[in-house]
């Protein structure tokens, strides 16, 4: 049972779905948003993806609040990769929808059982890269350290030598040599790769 | 706990009113999984241990590791003891 009443932001194209869940949901207030989730202070975001969703965006909103994602099953990995705490297909029962949610607000996650196969595969992987990275990351030198990060920010190389008070050229040498140390090829990749340590957030 | 499980039998396509029908030849068995098991038995590729599947189970429950660890670790008992899988080092 959950104390007290809870907001839920339902981003959805259906007008049915936050009407339909005001009426399942009556403990908690239900609030309404269309094209994106308004609320981000919301308990939990329930987002019906009817449209192209970038990762980076169903990330930002995951890192806020609670999310639980209405989609096909083909996004249920990129749902999870981005921190959403929960997944169902477009098909979902109100009642299901229901569930999750009161299963989300306990803290729980939510994950359809016939995908759970998929999904437990994929976390297996995803943990034993993230182990790799880490340890590769602790062969960084402190200096070195110092360059990844600020490049995790996005900074180009003339900033990260201002931030670190050293020239570009030898920012330049430093990259390098993180980019071989972690198997990695791009500041993009760099940014990626710090993002899934937990090192920088995605708005950063 | 470094034990990699190893399953036996196949699955048979599509699940029944009671969950998956797993079937191993050598016993001529016949065994019916529900969703969870079958994917508990699905990751025993005699490469991931029982850690790993611990790890992955807790990111999606409000268990904590060490629970999740010892949950596997009772589903992976319960598979051996009906000769589904192998424990193996």
């Amino acid at each position: 049972m959950i104390d007290g009443r809870k907001r839920v932001d339902v981003c959805s194209t259906n007008p049915m779905l936050g009407p339909s869940l005001r009426h399942l949901l009556d403990g908690h207030v239900i609030m309404t948003s269309e094209s994106s989730p308004d609320d981000l202070d919301a308990d939990v975001v329930i987002w019906q993806l009817d449209e192209p969703v970038h990762n980076d965006s169903l990330a930002r909103v995951a890192a806020e609040a609670p999310t639980l994602v209405l989609a096909h099953p083909n996004r249920l990995l990129d749902a999870v990769d981005a921190g959403c705490k929960g997944f169902l297909p477009e098909s979902a029962s109100l009642s299901e929808i229901g569930d999750a949610v009161e299963t989300i607000l306990r803290g729980g996650a939510v994950v359809p059982p016939d995908l759970l196969g998929t999904l437990l595969r994929h976390l297996v992987v995803r943990n034993r890269r993230e182990a790799v990275e880490a340890t590769a990351l602790e062969e960084l030198t402190d200096r070195e350290m110092d360059v990844f990060e600020s490049a995790a920010t996005g900074a180009n190389r003339e900033m990260i030598a201002e931030q670190l008070f050293i020239s570009p050229q030898t920012v330049r040498t430093h990259l390098q040599r993180v980019y071989r140390k972690l198997g990695i090829h791009s500041q993009v990749e760099l940014i990626s790769l710090a993002v899934r340590l937990g090192i920088t957030t995605p708005e950063e | 706990m470094s034990a990699k499980p190893t399953r036996r039998g196949e699955l048979v396509q599509s699940p029944g009113e009671d969950g998956w029908t797993v079937y191993v030849a050598e016993d001529d068995a016949l065994h019916v999984l529900n969703e969870t098991a079958r994917a508990i038995w699905e990751l025993c590729d005699g490469k991931t241990t029982a850690e790993e599947m611990g790890r992955a189970v807790a990111e999606m429950t409000v268990m904590t590791t060490a629970e999740s660890i010892a949950a596997i670790a009772g589903t992976l008992a319960s598979l051996a003891e009906r000769g589904l899988i192998t424990m193996t080092t």
